[in-house]
């Protein structure tokens, strides 16, 4: 059970950084949607729209981690399972 | 001869009266809308504060401006942003925005520029700049701001944009800066995160169609 909790601990941690730099490393808040800037051909006017997309930030690497020593910490509730000697 | 030279005489008068009323066509000031069909229009902001860098947009922009090519001067009118339409990339910071500290968008739903009179103006073939001298409300206080404007007058382009329609088009370009403190805009709290000086670059196309 200790080592499942760790485990668990290192995949969060590993999925999480995984995540924000597969998404583009964004170190800004986290967002849910991304500006789209086209330009209009007739005025040169730059349109922006925005489209739903998810890019984790620091606040997500940062819950992350907490979740990680959430189960870093929960791991030292269980003890270690001790081999009888003969 | 006489029924001839007062046919001649009405014929004078009808062509004089023609010639007038579109000359009064011509001079008179355009109506331009700025209820973009193509969803361009936009205001753009940024926040710079110590701490945090925060940009968005709104796109929900109507209003109309009176313009005379011939008289920029006599430029008035009213650009309107919906407020519901700020928008920032995060969903909870957007959410704060919209919300009763901040832009308060379901109590002022609108903010608003009328401009009242444009000076130091600079006509370069089809493009004037100089400033423009109005009032900017926001959250019901109103601010008399003197901000610089770009026009770009553009002769018969509308159908260029609209398919299968007629008139002119009218982009103004503005970049100017205002103080959310003067706005009510949750004043004097959180400016490590949040910036009190607001930038705004406006970029916005209305179209006068015939």
């Amino acid at each position: 059970m200790r080592n499942l909790f760790r485990m668990l601990s290192l995949a969060t941690l590993l999925l999480a950084a995984g995540v924000w730099v597969l998404t583009g490393a964004n170190r800004g808040w986290t967002k849910n949607s991304i500006p789209l800037k086209s330009a209009d051909p007739v005025t040169g006017i730059e349109g922006v729209v925005y489209e739903r997309k998810f890019v984790p930030g620091m606040d997500f690497l940062a819950a992350s981690g907490t979740v990680a020593a959430i189960f870093a910490g929960a791991s030292f509730l269980f003890q270690t399972r001790k081999t009888k000697s003969k | 001869m006489i029924p001839s030279l007062n046919k001649m005489k009405t014929n004078v008068f009808s062509v004089a009266a023609l010639a007038a009323l579109t000359l009064s066509a011509v001079a008179a000031p355009q109506s331009f809308d700025f209820k973009d069909p193509k969803g361009v229009n936009n205001a753009a902001f940024k926040l710079d504060a110590p701490l945090e860098a925060i940009s968005g947009s709104a796109n929900g922009i109507t209003g109309k401006i009176l313009f005379d090519p011939e008289k920029p001067a006599d430029t008035r009118g009213k650009i309107v942003i919906a407020s519901s339409s700020i928008t920032v990339p995060n969903a909870m910071m957007n959410s704060h925005l919209h919300g009763e500290k901040w832009i308060h968008a379901a109590k002022y739903p609108e903010l608003s520029f009328e401009v009242k009179a444009l000076r130091n103006l600079k006509t370069s073939g089809d493009v004037t700049t100089g400033e423009a001298v109005g009032s900017f409300t926001c959250k019901d206080v109103s601010k008399e701001l003197i901000i610089p404007v770009k026009l770009s007058y553009l002769k018969d382009k509308l159908g260029n944009r609209v398919p299968n329609m007629k008139g002119d088009l009218l982009v103004i370009r503005s970049n100017f800066t205002i103080k959310r403190s003067e706005f009510n805009i949750n004043p004097g709290q959180a400016e490590d995160k949040v910036s009190d000086e607001i930038e705004l670059a406006l970029s916005i196309a209305g179209a006068a169609a015939r």
